[in-house]
């Protein structure tokens, strides 16, 4: 979705806005998105704002699928020189990251510009330690899921 | 409605022309003055199907709407029904009638606010800002505090004339008082933006309340600010004023130092 600064109020704009952002996220290969909604930054969206922006996201998607194959970008123009830029920004910051670890990077606002420290934040009343009995259903199904995806469990070695 | 041939600009309306607006009986317009059109759009909490549609027509002849035509209906699945209606409405408002109260302080931009702040104090204000209770949407405390501000106006953050703290976002009403307090702060900004169920009413008048009761509300301003709040909304809830969307910076600044002047005058600004 796109920042929700650009959201005006005005919720059919914001639909068209969320529309456009799709057809770019979609037609650049990322099919994974957090969907924006019309009344987002209004209130919580309701019912059949998130059923429109699920219809309008699947319809996107299935229309521009292709789309990024058949589209080239002017070498040197705009669109590739940001594209440069923003991934060489990425892969310096990745780098930090590996060098100093991500929640110092988090602490330092690296991200975004928004500082979250380690000691900071909301919530933590509301997080438990996995209890002798803990047992997700959706655990054994989605890691299923990756290892058919993927050829190997993506997660191995990784512990929460 | 019958619809005059088309005028030259400057013209005189024919008198059988397009009928002109009464402004004490104003109904929505669609394409013709008076027609009264108006769409709407909700869900029902029933199955789709012609029953789900006729319920939508007949909410609507409840809300005292004519000629309910549904032009979309759809299955929301787990029988909920969204539908999008078209309606005439045979009301009309006053216009004429009508008194919005407004803040009322001056249309300064940053130079002005700066100036005036230097007739009248020897200190910078003092601001503590946040987006509060469960909100974490600081979109529009930050349009309005940072530096970069919104829309090509500076935030207050950039004024000469204020030293501002900006809390952040999901800040307990309890914690902005203590960081007020700490700060001596002058000014409290209390942002607003993703709301449900009224929850941003309550939680302002809270942190009133709870001023009140810690007796710092009298020598404060407090202001709020959001796309679901107004200068009447801000004003019934006990604040001092209240800014919808579209604001930009200078506003509040014009607001918050003409009003520390009028605090200072009745010896209730700290020095």
């Amino acid at each position: 979705m796109p920042p929700t600064k650009h959201m005006t109020g005005n919720t059919i704009r914001g639909h068209v806005q969320d529309a456009l952002f799709d057809l770019v996220g979609i037609a650049t290969g990322q099919g994974i998105q957090l969907l924006g909604m019309m009344t987002e930054a209004m209130h919580t969206p309701h019912l059949h704002d998130r059923a429109l922006a699920l219809e309008a996201a699947r319809m996107i998607f299935a229309g521009g699928r292709d789309l990024g194959s058949e589209i080239g970008f002017r070498p040197g123009g705009l669109i590739q020189t940001r594209a440069a830029e923003t991934l060489a920004r990425a892969t310096e910051l990745l780098a930090e990251i590996a060098a100093s670890g991500l929640m110092p990077t988090l602490a330092a606002g690296r991200f975004g510009d928004i500082a979250r420290r380690i000691d900071g934040g909301k919530g933590l009343e509301g997080v438990f330690a996995r209890g002798e009995d803990y047992w997700d259903p959706t655990e054994a199904p989605l890691t299923a899921a990756l290892v058919r995806l993927n050829g190997f469990d993506p997660r191995a070695g990784w512990t929460p | 409605m019958k619809q005059g041939p088309l005028r030259r600009l400057g013209e005189a309306a024919p008198a059988d022309g397009p009928r002109q607006v009464d402004l004490t009986r104003v109904r929505p317009y669609g394409d013709t003055l008076d027609d009264g059109q108006i769409m709407l759009s909700f869900s029902l909490p029933v199955p789709f199907g012609d029953e789900a549609r006729e319920a939508g027509r007949e909410l609507c002849r409840a809300m005292g709407l004519e000629q309910p035509q549904v032009y979309h209906a759809s299955d929301l699945g787990e029988g909920f029904t969204w539908l999008v209606l078209y309606a005439h409405c045979p009301h009309a408002v006053d216009y004429t009638a009508i008194s919005v109260p407004r803040v009322t302080s001056r249309q300064l931009d940053r130079e002005g606010v700066e100036d005036l702040w230097r007739q009248h104090f020897e200190r910078r204000l003092r601001l503590v800002g946040a987006c509060t209770g469960d909100d974490a949407h600081t979109v529009g405390i930050d349009a309005i505090l940072n530096v970069k501000g919104y829309a090509g106006e500076k935030g207050l953050e950039a004024y000469r004339c204020f030293e501002v703290r900006n809390l952040g976002a999901q800040v307990p009403n309890e914690q902005l008082l203590a960081e007020a307090r700490a700060f001596a702060a002058d000014a409290i900004l209390v942002s607003q933006v993703v709301t449900q169920k009224d929850v941003h009413r309550l939680n302002l008048a809270a942190l009133v309340d709870l001023a009140e009761a810690e007796g710092l509300r009298e020598g404060t301003l407090f202001i709020c600010g959001g796309p679901r709040l107004d200068h009447e909304t801000a004003l019934e809830l006990g604040f001092d004023a209240g800014f919808g969307p579209g604001t930009l910076a200078p506003a509040v600044a014009a607001f918050v130092v003409e009003e520390a002047i009028h605090l200072k005058a009745r010896g209730r600004l700290p020095a």
